[in-house]
C-alpha cells in the first residue's frame, strides 16, 4: 500500500538548512494498523504531509497503491488526497458555518460530481456508525471533544479511503474518550482500512499491528 | 457547473453565519452602487428627454420672438415669400390675457393664441373632440375657438363643449374644438412654452382684434425640414424681418439649441458625480478586500483541512472569489434599491428627469460584482498559499 524509500526534506529556516527527514524507508501493507511515535520536532508532521500528499519530499520515492504519487503534479496529489486518503488531526478542526452533516460530507465537494442528498445520506450514516447519529443537527461547536473527534473520523472514511492517516488523535482526549477513539481505529482496522497513526502514547501505539519511533530523520522499528 | 453550484452555496453558509461582517464589507459597495444608478438613471433620463424633444418638434424649429412693436404681418409674407419651398410651416402667434364665460362658469386669466392651422402640427396637438382652427376659419374671419383640455374642463364641467358659445373678452365665440390632455412629459421647450397649452384658448388669427393690433404678431414659428436647414435659412430670416423695424427687439430662439444645453449641463454633472461614484466604489473594493483578507486569516484551518480532504489551490482561490463576488453582488443589489430612490428624490428635487432602467441596473450590478472579484482576487491567492499540515496541527 506504502512504499517510500529514502525520503529526505528539510527546511531553511533563519539562513539554516534544518534536515528533518533524511532518507526514511516505510513499508506498509493493506490492512495493516501502524503507528509512529517520536518526540516533538522529530519530523512526525511532516513525514505525514509527504505521506498524506500534502507536500512534495526533496528526495526519495514515495509509492502509494502502486503509484509513484512523488511524480504527481498538485492537481493530481490532491485528487489523491481526496479520493485514496482520510485525515484525522489532533485539534478536530471543523467548518463553523456548516452543520456537522456538510462537514462530514465536505471531502464531496472536491470529488466526483453527485447528487447532494447522495452526500448527506452517506454523511448520516457515517455518524451514525461513530455512535453521533443523534447530534446530525449539531454544530460542531456544540460537540464534545471525544464527539468532534469520532465526527473527525467520520469525516475521513467519507470519500471510501484505503489508507487513515491519524495525527495524534488522542492528544487532546481524556482517558475514556481516548478508548473509544482507539476502539474506533480498531473497528476500522478490522474492516480492511489501512491505519497510519502518529501518537506520543506509547499505551495507544500498542494497538497498532507495527509501531516505529521517528529519530533523527529515520524510523526505528520498536519490535527489533 | 456541479462545482459552482457547491462554491456558491458554500458562500451563502459563510455569509449566512457572518451576517454583520458581510454588511461592514459591502458598505462602500451599497454607496458606490447607488451613485452609480442614480448617475446613469440621471443621463439616461436626460438622453431620453433631449430625443423625444426632438421627435416632439423636430430639430429644424426656430422660433422668432418680437418685443417692442409688433412684428407685421406682410414681414411673415415676405419670409414664405422668400424662403420658399425650404421652409415647412410658417406659424404665426399672437397672444394676450383675457376672461371667459361660458354658460355654467367663468375663468379669468384665460391665455389666448391667437393662430392658424398650422399651429396644431407644429405642437403636435390632439383634438379630443370637434376640430381645430382651418383655413376657412381665418380667412373668413369666422368667430371659432379651440378650447385647450384644461380650459374646457373649468368651462364645461359636465363635457359637451363642441357647439356652444363662450364669451372671451366682449366677444361671443363658437367652440369647434376641444383639444386632447396633452400626453407627453412634461418638458421644458424653451419659447413654446408646452406646460401651459392645456389652459389655453386658440382663435382665428383674422378673428381676433383682442391681443393686439389686427395685423401684428408676438410671435412666428418657423419649421424647416432639419437643423441645418434651419441654420442656413436663419441668417435670410434675420434680415428680412429686421430689415427697417426700428423700435422692435428680436429674440431668435432655437429649442433644440436650449434642449442641447440643457442636456449637456446634465451629462457634464453625471459625469462629475460618475468620478464620485468610481472613488466609492474604490472604496468599497478596499473594504471588501480587508474583511477577505481579515477572513483568510481566520479560517487558515478551515483552508488547511480543505486541502487535506482534496482542494486544489484553484478551488480555494474560487470559493475566495466566489465569496467576495457574492457579496458584493448582494451589496449590489441593495445599492440598486437605494441608487433608484435617490435618483428618484434628484430627479423630483432639481425637475431633471430620470430613468431607472435596465441599464442603470446592469451597469450597478456588473460593477459590484466586477468590485467583489477584484477585491477578493489577492485574498484568494493569499489563502490558497496556506500550508495546510501546519494550520491544522498548531490552529
Amino acid at each position: 500500500m506504502i512504499r517510500a524509500a529514502g525520503l529526505r526534506k528539510a527546511y531553511r529556516q533563519a539562513e539554516r538548512e534544518v534536515r528533518v527527514l533524511e532518507g526514511l524507508d516505510l513499508q506498509i501493507q493493506h490492512g495493516e494498523f501502524v503507528a509512529i511515535m517520536g518526540n516533538s520536532g522529530a519530523g512526525k508532521s511532516t513525514l505525514l504531509q509527504l505521506l498524506g500528499c500534502l507536500d512534495a519530499p526533496d528526495g526519495g520515492e514515495y509509492w502509494l497503491d502502486d503509484r509513484e504519487v512523488s511524480q504527481l503534479g498538485p492537481d493530481m496529489l490532491a485528487e489523491v488526497r481526496n479520493r485514496s486518503i482520510g485525515f484525522v488531526f489532533q485539534s478536530a478542526h471543523f467548518i463553523d458555518y456548516l452543520d456537522l452533516v456538510d462537514n462530514v460530507a465536505l471531502p464531496a465537494e472536491y470529488g466526483p460530481p453527485a447528487d447532494i442528498d447522495q452526500h448527506r445520506a452517506r454523511a448520516i450514516e457515517l455518524l451514525q456508525r461513530v455512535g453521533l447519529g443523534h447530534r446530525l443537527d449539531h454544530r460542531p461547536s456544540e460537540l464534545s471533544g471525544g464527539e468532534r473527534q469520532r465526527a473527525a473520523v467520520a469525516r475521513a472514511l467519507f470519500a471510501r479511503p484505503r489508507l487513515i492517516l491519524a495525527d495524534e488523535p488522542t492528544g487532546n482526549l481524556d482517558e475514556d474518550n481516548t478508548r473509544q477513539l482507539v476502539e474506533l481505529l480498531n473497528d476500522l482496522h478490522r474492516d480492511g482500512i489501512t491505519i497510519l497513526l502518529v501518537t506520543h502514547d506509547p499505551e495507544v501505539a500498542q494497538v497498532a499491528d507495527r509501531c516505529y519511533r521517528l529519530r533523527g530523520g529515520r524510523l526505528e522499528d520498536l519490535a527489533a | 457547473m456541479n462545482r459552482w453550484r457547491a462554491r456558491l452555496r458554500s458562500a451563502l453558509q459563510v455569509w449566512r453565519h457572518h451576517r454583520v461582517q458581510a454588511v461592514l464589507a459591502v458598505l462602500g459597495v451599497v454607496a458606490g452602487v447607488s451613485g452609480l444608478v442614480t448617475v446613469v438613471a440621471i443621463g439616461e433620463g436626460a438622453r431620453r428627454e433631449f430625443n423625444e424633444a426632438i421627435g416632439l418638434m423636430g430639430g429644424g424649429t426656430l422660433v422668432v420672438r418680437s418685443s417692442g412693436a409688433a412684428l407685421p404681418m406682410e414681414r411673415v409674407s415676405a419670409v414664405r415669400r422668400i424662403l420658399g419651398p425650404d421652409l415647412n410651416q410658417v406659424v404665426p402667434v399672437a397672444s394676450a390675457q383675457t376672461s371667459a364665460q361660458s354658460s355654467s362658469a367663468r375663468v379669468s386669466g384665460v391665455r389666448i393664441v391667437e393662430t392658424a392651422r398650422d399651429y396644431q402640427a407644429a405642437q403636435r396637438l390632439d383634438v379630443y373632440d370637434g376640430r381645430f382652427l382651418s383655413w376657412y376659419d381665418q380667412e373668413n374671419d369666422s368667430r371659432v375657438c379651440v378650447l385647450g383640455w384644461e380650459l374646457g374642463r373649468q368651462l364645461f364641467p359636465r363635457g359637451g363643449a363642441v357647439g356652444q358659445q363662450i364669451r372671451l373678452g366682449e366677444r361671443i365665440f363658437t367652440v369647434v374644438g376641444w383639444l386632447a390632455p396633452l400626453e407627453r412629459p412634461d418638458i421644458d421647450m424653451g419659447a413654446l412654452e408646452l406646460p401651459e397649452l392645456d389652459q389655453v384658448v386658440y382663435v382665428p388669427l383674422a378673428a381676433n382684434g383682442l391681443a393686439s393690433a389686427r395685423v401684428s404678431l408676438d410671435e412666428l414659428i418657423l419649421r424647416f425640414d432639419d437643423e441645418a436647414d434651419m441654420i442656413r435659412a436663419s441668417g435670410a430670416v434675420q434680415r428680412i424681418l429686421e430689415f427697417d423695424a426700428e423700435g422692435t427687439t428680436f429674440e431668435y430662439v432655437v429649442p433644440v439649441e436650449m434642449l442641447r444645453q440643457k442636456y449637456h449641463l446634465q451629462t457634464v454633472v453625471g459625469f462629475l458625480l460618475m468620478g464620485t461614484t468610481v472613488v466609492m466604489l474604490v472604496v468599497g473594493g478596499i473594504g471588501i478586500m480587508n474583511t477577505m483578507l481579515m477572513t483568510v486569516l481566520r479560517r487558515r484551518p478551515e483552508i488547511g483541512l480543505r486541502m487535506a480532504f482534496g482542494a486544489r489551490r484553484r478551488d480555494i482561490i474560487e470559493q475566495f472569489v466566489t465569496e467576495s463576488g457574492l457579496v458584493a453582488l448582494l451589496g449590489g443589489v441593495v445599492g440598486l434599491v437605494v441608487g433608484a430612490v435617490i435618483a428618484q428624490l434628484v430627479g423630483w428635487q432639481l425637475g431633471w428627469p430620470v430613468a431607472i432602467g435596465f441599464t442603470a441596473g446592469l451597469a450597478g450590478l456588473l460593477a459590484a460584482l466586477a468590485v467583489g472579484v477584484l477585491a477578493g482576487a489577492y485574498p484568494a491567492i493569499q489563502a490558497a498559499a496556506v500550508q495546510p499540515i501546519k494550520t491544522l496541527n498548531h490552529g
